[in-house]
């Protein structure tokens, strides 16, 4: 009898290409020959229907992609002995946030000499930058890390920003940020109905021209659209009329599917990971999933965080989801890649500062007394102007 | 007219043109000449052959797939569309085992739009369906480890959003 064990691989890959990305993983699902056979296949498939999918592609990835469906643990962040040196390859979470606001800070009172002042800290790789005093908690002295800007070359006048791409000429409407790109999203002044994005790389040999890498022209579908950046990725989230997500790079505009609850949503997208996107709003963490063309998006529930005031990913490492409570105080990390939530020591003012990084690849969590800054502090002077950031 | 012999000695007289479906016959029939006489086909059992002698007939007069038709065709562009005619969706209305015997001799006899439609077939019993349920259909034992098993015994739950 002849039966599907006898159709040669050559007609296997034949059939395959009838299938669409979802039934490639099902296929490849079946036994080792067939995950094998369409290895490569599936791969390729999945650069097409997911292309701001970060990491690099295997099949393992793309049948997680699908599969995925595991919801949060809970575990701690590892703590360090206290008042442990910085190691020189420590990346601060929220660190290297490339807009400066966006960096995490604590508010610290310090007594010194009987005079309390109230500072606001900024973490950094190196220390804390405590008001203009950059208080080193490496051994080594290294330079600081100040994280990156961009200057955009344009001319400013009667309120508006414009510059001139190919010789038309835009108004400035909104940036777009990412530690791979900066984008410019601006509307013809001729013809308002034109958007244009411009895409500047930040890495490359081009990054310090002024000239856009490449621009993107289309419609606006919503005035209440708003726009948010994953990589060289832009995305509008169109909450009205239709709460679709957008998908608008290069030449391609790709619906990526109706959210499946839209109130909750509005809090846009804090995150996106290995190709999915993390929403919190309303206390809730919420994973979506694209599955393909006119098709929902699959939704799920992460995990509520009533205190939690807002989440941020962090930049160098997108697995790291940082969530941040009253006071700016870190109450926990999530890692996307295990789907773990670590939670932060409770913090007072009275106790310690932890500092939550990643050291050759691990995360762990530095922590120092209160006492031992203090001390340090004592000893440093202000920096020059030029050597701390200027916070808003 | 040209005699294919099946591989359980039945004869079928075929006109050229319908025989000409197949790219192996054709070729062959050139090789030989007008005195093709009697040409085997020992893989195809008589009901098989039967089958595709059908298609071949109702399609006799359609264009002849171009040689590198597909080319430039990566197999990272779009899935090709599973849209099948009437009169093929039809013909193909087999049980599993003609099905897969009509696709391997449309691929030993070179005949690429019955190949095809064939292969748009199997493709359309996989839609929609689980690994487990693909499985079931086309009798595909699992050979994974059990290690492996577990890895992706998560495709249940993705499987019940389908």
């Amino acid at each position: 009898m002849t039966t599907a064990t006898a159709i040669p691989n050559e007609i296997w890959l034949n059939i395959g290409q009838y299938l669409d990305i979802r039934e490639l993983v099902s296929i490849s699902l079946c036994n080792r020959n067939l995950y094998n056979l369409f290895a490569s296949r599936t791969v390729d498939a999945f650069k097409h229907f997911c292309p701001w999918y970060r990491s690099n592609i295997t099949p393992e990835g793309v049948c997680n992609y699908f599969c995925e469906s595991r919801g949060l643990t809970e575990g701690d962040v590892p703590v360090e002995l206290t008042n442990s040196p910085l190691p020189d390859s420590f990346e601060c979470i929220l660190g290297g946030q490339m807009e400066y606001a966006q960096r995490f800070f604590v508010d610290r009172e310090f007594g010194l000499a009987g005079y309390r002042a109230s500072f606001k800290c900024w973490f950094n790789d190196r220390g804390l930058q405590c008001g203009n005093c950059l208080v080193y908690l490496s051994d080594s002295r290294l330079p600081w890390h100040k994280g990156g800007m961009v200057v955009i070359d344009h001319q400013y006048s009667l309120g508006q920003i414009s510059f001139e791409i190919d010789k038309a000429k835009y108004t400035y409407c909104d940036d777009f940020m990412s530690p791979e790109a900066l984008v410019i999203e601006a509307r013809d002044n001729d013809a308002d109905d034109t958007a244009i994005y411009g895409f500047k790389l930040l890495s490359g040999p081009n990054v310090k021209s002024f000239e856009p890498d490449f621009t993107v022209i289309r419609h606006p579908h919503s005035e209440a659209s708003t726009s948010f950046l994953a990589g060289t990725h832009l995305f509008n989230d169109l909450s009205e009329p239709d709460n679709m997500l957008l998908y608008i790079n290069g030449d391609m505009e790709l619906h990526l599917g109706e959210h499946p609850e839209p109130e909750p949503l509005k809090g846009g997208v804090v995150a996106v990971y290995e190709g999915k996107f993390y929403f919190f709003s309303n206390d809730k963490l919420m994973r979506v999933t694209y599955l393909g063309t006119e098709r929902l998006c699959k939704q799920m529930v992460l995990s509520c965080f009533p205190d939690c005031r807002y989440i941020k990913q962090d930049d160098r490492h997108p697995r790291y989801l940082c969530g941040v409570g009253d006071g700016h105080v870190m109450q926990f990390i999530i890692d996307l890649k295990t789907m773990v939530v670590l939670k932060m020591p409770v913090q007072d003012n009275e106790g310690s500062i932890y500092m939550p990084g990643v050291v050759d690849g691990v995360l762990k969590c530095f922590v120092f007394s209160l006492e031992f800054v203090r001390n340090k502090l004592k000893g440093t002077p202000p920096s020059d102007e030029d050597g701390y950031i200027m916070f808003p | 007219m040209v005699t294919l012999v099946s591989s359980d000695g039945v004869s079928f007289n075929v006109d050229q043109k319908v025989a000409s479906r197949s790219a192996l016959i054709k070729n062959m029939m050139e090789d030989i000449g007008e005195d093709a006489g009697e040409i085997p086909v020992p893989n195809v059992s008589s009901n098989v052959l039967k089958k595709v002698i059908e298609y071949c007939t109702y399609h006799k007069d359609d264009p002849l797939p171009q040689s590198g038709e597909d080319e430039g065709t990566s197999a990272a562009d779009k899935k090709k569309s599973t849209v099948i005619d009437d009169w093929d969706y039809n013909f193909l209305q087999v049980d599993q085992e003609m099905l897969f015997e009509i696709i391997l001799t449309a691929n030993y006899l070179d005949i690429k739009p019955l190949l095809d439609v064939g292969c748009k077939t199997v493709a359309n019993m996989i839609k929609g369906k689980t690994p487990e349920e693909i499985r079931r259909t086309f009798n595909i034992a699992n050979d994974f480890t059990p290690e492996e098993e577990a890895q992706i015994r998560r495709e249940n739950e993705w499987a019940e959003d389908r």
